[in-house]
């Protein structure tokens, strides 16, 4: 049983929470406008952005499905930083003013909703599917762990575009392929049962391609997994300019870290 | 293949309205460092043709090459010197000694993570050892510039430059 001391969130704050509106019926351009939210220090921020849905103006849209850090459909610049409003707690936040906007460098269809198109349209051309013509084996194509280990890092990724659009060189220069393409690219280049790579490296080797990242890293400390972006599209650009995957050899580098 | 369907207004932010959040965005000094890099190439690439014109005056017009060098000394077309002038050039030399030490040392950064296979994993370390080499090298060199500031050049300033011969004298503006 709990005391009535512990039951009173001492981390519980008043959040002012202050939102990039759009109504595409009727504004122009987006707007902010301000809520006052009470919440608990273990609320996550979507909890916040559904408080505010629910209890004061529910023509706040969003995207949210699993709300569990899975699907990545609640990617939104939280703060000024990219993030999922699932995976940050209340009490994790700095100031007591929560500044939400939609993610930056997609068109925006309403609120904190994006259009997804040109992400999707980006990571589908680095043909993000297992390419092998040869005979398949009865059972499972076998693989070492040595080999599973190779790309196990960029097998992690959501698509929630939290990379792609805190990337300064996409915000400039939208026919860059983004850095989730590029990672679900490596997931494919370094597995040892794909036969793919030269042609997504031929769609790599292109200056809207690897080589337009210019390692900012915000990529990096945006992924909500954790992923090391910019490590796994360096070494797309390392194996581009050695010609050599190394697919054995190569795991001790990345892994031992 | 099906389309998602389009909201018929969505908002594409303008190039400004990008950069204005862009610069808002929270990528903390890894951003800030990629910035300076670009702008410190810019003024470098700046500095260059401003240098190539005023050492191609030496062929072309010897004349000219004496009032550019005269102009970044402080002394005006008028054969006057003008301390703000000065000061302004000296600050601007000091902020071309800063581009040019900023984007060498972080070049180096940014060669680690491109071909140092362990490069991107020692991000942190690498930016803040930029910055230390950055500042340090700075903070001494930032007097040396500055100091001979403290009074105005020991020739006459008056004299310099010397009249230049007549058929040039028409094509220099301001006399």
């Amino acid at each position: 049983m709990l005391s009535q001391a512990e039951l009173i969130d001492p981390q519980a704050r008043t959040l002012t929470v202050r939102i990039k509106r759009y109504n595409p019926e009727v504004d122009e351009k987006p707007h902010w406008e301000e809520y006052k939210v009470e919440a608990d220090g273990h609320d996550r921020v979507l909890d916040v952005i559904q408080k505010v849905k629910w209890e004061q103006d529910d023509t706040l849209s969003l995207r949210r499905s699993c709300a569990h850090g899975v699907c990545g459909s609640d990617a939104m610049r939280i703060n000024g930083s990219n993030g999922l409003a699932c995976k940050i707690l209340v009490k994790n936040l700095r100031s007591d003013t929560l500044t939400l906007e939609p993610i930056l460098g997609l068109p925006v269809l309403k609120d904190l909703i994006v259009d997804m198109k040109p992400f999707f349209d980006h990571y589908k051309s680095v043909m993000p599917f297992l390419v092998n013509d040869e005979q398949p084996p009865t059972a499972e194509r076998l693989q070492s762990p040595a080999e599973r280990a190779r790309f196990d890092e960029s097998t992690k990724c959501i698509l929630c575009a939290c990379c792609t659009t805190a990337c300064p060189p996409f915000w400039g220069d939208r026919k860059y392929v983004g850095p989730a393409a590029i990672v679900n690219a490596h997931r494919f280049i370094f597995d040892s049962r794909d036969r793919g790579a030269a042609e997504r490296l031929e769609i790599l080797n292109d200056a809207e391609g690897v080589w337009r990242c210019r390692t900012v890293f915000n990529c990096t400390s945006a992924c909500p997994r954790d992923i090391k972006v910019t490590q796994t599209i360096s070494e797309v650009k390392r194996l581009l300019m050695t010609g050599n995957i190394d697919l054995d050899t190569a795991p001790s580098v990345v892994i031992g870290n | 293949m099906p389309q998602t369907p389009r909201a018929p207004h969505a908002y594409q932010s303008g190039t400004l309205a990008r950069i204005v959040d862009g610069l808002r965005y929270g990528g903390g000094i890894g951003q800030w460092s990629w910035l300076a890099h670009r702008l410190s190439g810019l003024g470098i690439l700046f500095f260059l043709i401003v240098h190539i014109t005023d050492t191609f005056f030496v062929v072309f017009a010897p004349d000219w090459y004496d009032h550019t060098v005269a102009i970044y000394g402080g002394v005006w077309f008028d054969g006057h010197y003008y301390w703000p002038l000065r000061w302004a050039f000296r600050v601007a030399e000091l902020g071309l000694i800063a581009s040019v030490v900023f984007h060498a040392i972080n070049g180096v950064g940014v060669i680690l993570y491109d071909l140092w296979p362990k490069g991107s994993l020692y991000r942190k370390p690498i930016l803040w050892t930029v910055q230390v080499a950055f500042w340090g090298i700075m903070l001494v060199t930032t007097p040396i510039v500055l100091y001979p500031l403290r009074k105005a050049p020991d020739q006459p300033a008056a004299s310099r430059p010397a009249p230049p011969p007549a058929g040039v004298a028409s094509v220099v503006p301001g006399r």
